[in-house]
């Protein structure tokens, strides 16, 4: 029978500072937002840091809940790697974070988490984010011809390629996409915003642009 | 008689694949698993998925957070409301909204509910694909109830769409939860019923007992979650552990199992079921009466007899149906205990009325992948209590 701290870290204040005392020698940055601690760290230790956080004594974080990606196609290194951690001991989670461009790779974490195997298999399926040192790095989730990477931005919505069944041939034959007309994207934004935005309408007094109008 | 064949030819043969699905009714969906035995003894599994990949990640970056809500219905098709849980939840996290107490009550009700439709399914298949019929007919009567409750909150009978941010869609009536009341004490005789039929039988013993040991540290390393590592001895259990709604008000115990094998699993989630009934039960007993959702118009459509009257209802009802609402800038990471094990939501908002990026941890695909190291060194035969065991659904592990 495992047991674990009873007490539910509802202030992460202590996990925190156990966290910043580990990792006094990386550049990490710590937030702690809606109570879930987030460190911002370099792609060049993150290896070193998920190391640290599972082997540390005070941290314990056993299990790699989670690894994925979120694409900013403006920024220069455009991903965010995700790593999502869960100590069951502490009964604490932490989230990992790393920024990282299209070219670079990243070393797998398979030899210290099992359970990253289909994960990074996902991450590299779906963003193109290459995981050095997977014995297995295949395509998961997408067809076993599929070009591109689906949940980049600059991937379109309706895909590129088509699957349809040739009577003549027998067998299914790919094709390019074709749309009759592109598709609509309809901006439903309007000024009246959430709780959040005390955006004061009469403020902005904008005269009338007829030619933003008629684009 | 002449015999002169190479003796060794014969004895020590290549090692054999075998194509287990994509169309295999014992696979519990669409998977391919290639299976390299050495005579029925599996060496390899190589499990291929994605075959129900249809891209909702994708899809659900370009509707508002309320048309994505449906999404969550077809993840895991059979915990339909577990995974709208988990979505409002996020969403409410970035907000920060405060859910009415009736509406939390009705959720947990809800949620419970569907766990015990989720492990009457598991227990169902589970034992049709050992060999035991009757208990599947038995389960799915169950069930049936259950959708009918379903159907009298929600109007859809599977996928509910029932779960608001900020609450639920509508409330539900008195007699509603006088039935729900009358099924808990049928169910819990009938759990007796199922667990007569199999718990001491001999035969769905031998299919169980000692397959897919795993032990509490490798369950941990591997990622598992919910009946998978509580079977291994681990008591852990996010509604005890990090409570969400009322849960932190309810008095429930975890079940775990001591061996960690397909029969502790099958205990632990029978066991389970009897907590759930008892949760609804109070649930039932401690609902209160009140608001079902936020009063707050931007984020809950207001009355439909406002509308009529009162011209700022009107707006708020168009503006919340077409624009949707705006959730702050911001990422949370929320999970919940679904039937299944642990369900998060991954969501990045950049302030708009759309997700930025909503990324689903589904507890089935992480067990899946464990595929392997659980069936190496059984026998073809128990792949199938394996599978049964891991209690997956292709829609979620697909999404």
């Amino acid at each position: 029978m495992i047991h674990f701290d009873k007490h539910i870290t509802d202030n992460n204040a202590k996990m925190i500072e156990s966290i910043t005392n580990v990792l006094q020698d990386h550049q990490v940055k710590i937030t702690n937002e809606f109570n879930q601690i987030v460190l911002h760290v370099s792609i060049v230790d993150i290896i070193d840091i998920l190391h640290k956080l599972k082997e540390h004594k005070e941290l314990q974080f056993m299990q790699l809940v989670d690894v994925t990606a979120v694409d900013y196609p403006e920024r220069d290194k455009r991903f965010d790697l995700v790593y999502m951690l869960l100590s069951h001991r502490k009964n604490a989670r932490v989230i990992v974070k790393a920024q990282i461009s299209e070219n670079e790779h990243v070393q797998s974490v398979l030899d210290m988490f099992k359970s990253a195997d289909w994960h990074e298999r996902e991450v590299y399926d779906m963003f193109g984010i290459v995981f050095e040192g997977h014995p297995n790095l295949k395509r998961i989730l997408t067809d076993y011809e599929f070009e591109g990477h689906p949940l980049r931005k600059d991937f379109p919505i309706y895909g590129k390629k088509d699957m349809f069944y040739d009577e003549d041939l027998k067998e299914c034959v790919y094709k390019e996409v074709e749309l009759p007309e592109d598709t609509r994207f309809y901006d439903t934004q309007s000024k009246w915003t959430g709780l959040n935005n005390n955006l004061d309408l009469a403020e902005e007094d904008k005269p009338f642009d007829l030619d933003e109008f008629v684009k | 008689m002449t015999n002169n064949f190479d003796k060794k030819e014969v004895l020590v043969g290549e090692n054999m694949k075998v194509n287990f699905g994509p169309q295999h009714p014992a696979a519990h969906g669409v998977m391919r698993l290639i299976l390299e035995l050495d005579g029925e003894v599996v060496q390899t599994a190589d499990t291929h998925i994605g075959l129900l990949h249809r891209g909702s990640e994708k899809l659900i970056e370009q509707k508002t957070y309320l048309q994505a809500l449906p999404y969550f219905d077809r993840f895991d098709y059979v915990t339909m409301m577990a995974n709208e849980h988990v979505w409002c939840l996020s969403i409410e996290k970035l907000c920060q909204m405060n859910v009415p107490l009736r509406a939390q009550y009705i959720r947990v009700m809800f949620c419970e509910l569907t766990r015990i439709l989720n492990h009457l399914m598991f227990l169902g298949t589970h034992a049709l694909d050992i060999g035991a019929m009757s208990v599947f007919l038995y389960a799915f009567k169950s069930r049936e109830r259950i959708f009918d409750f379903y159907e009298a909150a929600s109007g859809a009978r599977m996928h509910a769409n029932y779960f608001r941010p900020g609450g639920v869609d509508k409330d539900i009536p008195d007699s509603l939860l006088r039935r729900i009341d009358e099924f808990v004490d049928e169910e819990m005789k009938n759990i007796d019923m199922y667990e007569e039929l199999l718990t001491d039988n001999r035969i769905w013993k031998q299919r169980t007992v000692d397959i897919a040991v795993v032990s509490a540290g490798e369950a941990i390393e591997r990622g598992f979650s919910g009946p998978m590592l509580r079977g291994s001895d681990v008591a852990w259990d996010l509604r005890k552990a990090q409570p969400y709604e009322v849960y932190d008000k309810l008095d429930f115990r975890v079940p775990v199992g001591k061996n960690g094998d397909c029969y502790d699993r099958y205990l632990v989630r029978m066991e389970e079921m009897r907590e759930s009934l008892k949760i609804i039960r109070q649930c039932i007993d401690k609902m209160p009466e009140g608001d079902i959702k936020v009063q707050n118009f931007k984020f809950s459509p207001p009355k439909r007899a406002d509308i009529k009257n009162d011209m700022e209802s009107l707006i708020h009802h168009f503006k919340y149906f077409t624009e949707g609402f705006s959730v702050p800038a911001g990422e949370a990471y929320t999970a919940v205990e679904s039937p299944k094990g642990e369900l998060g939501v991954y969501l990045v908002a950049d302030g708009s009325n759309k997700p930025y990026r909503c990324k689903i941890k589904s507890p089935g695909f992480t067990h899946l992948q464990s595929m392997e190291f659980l069936s190496k060194g059984h026998m073809l035969a128990d792949v199938v209590s394996i599978i049964g065991t891991i209690d997956f659904v292709f829609g979620e592990v697909d999404r």
